[in-house]
């Protein structure tokens, strides 16, 4: 499942930079952007392989976004690609951190740029809640199941609020997922990638 | 070469400090609350600043390593923490997709599960990031019709 694929190291690292350069949020914010450039635009993953390294991500010790980069990278181009993609993911955004800490002063967020800091915060919520919905939606099963997968993310949903690690919510999200919405049909994976 | 707030001490406590962030860049914050900011060497105003910026700015939101490495450190420092966030996050990438590769059949059992996996874990993440933000009644009427305009998309 997880065999490196000959994509050149150049060709990851443009594309991670564009996605790093305009993407917002962290990364369950951006998992439409990522879906469309690396699986409907350039075509290396399918869209299930790309879902499962989203939660992958989440086991790698690292933030989950450079982790997620680093696993495509790594599937797609090994140990080069793998870098690349990291690199290529974080330049735009640790360049613009460190070039605002040069230039501006802390008081900034909290006088001129409060408005802003506000609006982007609201924006990045709405995508992330948009973004779960389209997660639900395009899951390829059953009504039935649907209906088991849904109580499955409130589930989720419910215990990090409680308190539960991120981790230890993904871990037993899996088992639950494993056992309780089986493939219907042996073509459940491709349907979802036709999608 | 490990003096406190060196390039040697950003250099190690980053790359150590990955092995607490499971899931998230949150586990940078506290070790270096304890590290840099209780023992002086960087000022609370300027940590905050960095957090907030890197909400602002495009890609992951760990950008604020590289501004308390830039704080710390100057232009070296900066390079020096991103590099201990790139080591970490190679390394475990690709011990977990060999690990992943010799489980491919318990793969394919979780692949139905997977998207209303992600939706739970992204709903908490929309919730984290809403909860401390004082959000007034229009705040909350702007997430709808950002989150409506997404779904309809």
């Amino acid at each position: 499942m997880l065999e490196p694929r000959p994509v050149n190291a150049r060709r990851i690292f443009s594309l991670f930079l564009k996605v790093g350069a305009t993407t917002f949020g962290g990364m369950w914010a951006s998992t439409q952007k990522l879906e469309k450039a690396l699986v409907t635009r350039a075509g290396w993953l399918k869209r299930h392989e790309l879902q499962n390294l989203f939660v992958v991500s989440t086991l790698v010790p690292a933030p989950k976004f450079t982790s997620l980069g680093a696993l495509v990278g790594f599937k797609t181009g090994g140990w080069f690609g793998s870098v690349a993609a990291v690199a290529g993911l974080i330049l735009p955004g640790y360049v613009a951190v460190v070039a605002a800490a040069a230039v501006f002063r802390p008081d900034l967020l909290e006088g001129p740029l409060e408005p802003l800091n506000i609006a982007v915060g609201v924006a990045v919520v709405g995508v992330l809640f948009g973004n779960a919905y389209h997660q639900i939606r395009r899951s390829k099963v059953s009504r039935c199941q649907r209906l088991v997968g849904i109580c499955l993310s409130a589930s989720i949903f419910a215990a990090i609020l409680a308190g539960v690690p991120l981790i230890a919510a993904a871990v037993v999200g899996f088992v639950a997922g494993a056992i309780l919405i089986r493939p219907s049909a042996p073509l459940v994976v491709a349907a979802q990638d036709e999608a | 070469m490990t003096a406190p707030g060196g390039l040697g001490d950003i250099f190690l406590v980053i790359l150590l400090t990955s092995l607490l962030s499971f899931g998230g860049g949150n586990g940078y914050i506290p070790v270096m609350q304890a590290r840099w900011i209780e023992t002086g060497l960087l000022d609370p105003a300027l940590f905050s600043f960095v957090l907030g910026l890197s909400y602002l700015t495009p890609g992951p939101k760990s950008g604020f390593i590289a501004g308390v490495g830039y704080y710390l450190a100057g232009i070296p420092g900066a390079l020096v923490a991103a590099l201990a966030v790139v080591i970490p996050t190679c390394l475990g990438a690709a011990g977990v997709s060999y690990a992943a590769k010799s489980m491919e059949k318990i793969v394919s059992l979780v692949t139905p599960s997977s998207g209303f996996i992600l939706a739970g874990l992204i709903a908490a993440a929309a919730w984290g990031t809403a909860a401390p933000m004082n959000l007034s009644p229009l705040h909350l009427a702007g997430i709808a019709v950002v989150a409506v305009l997404v779904m309809w998309r």
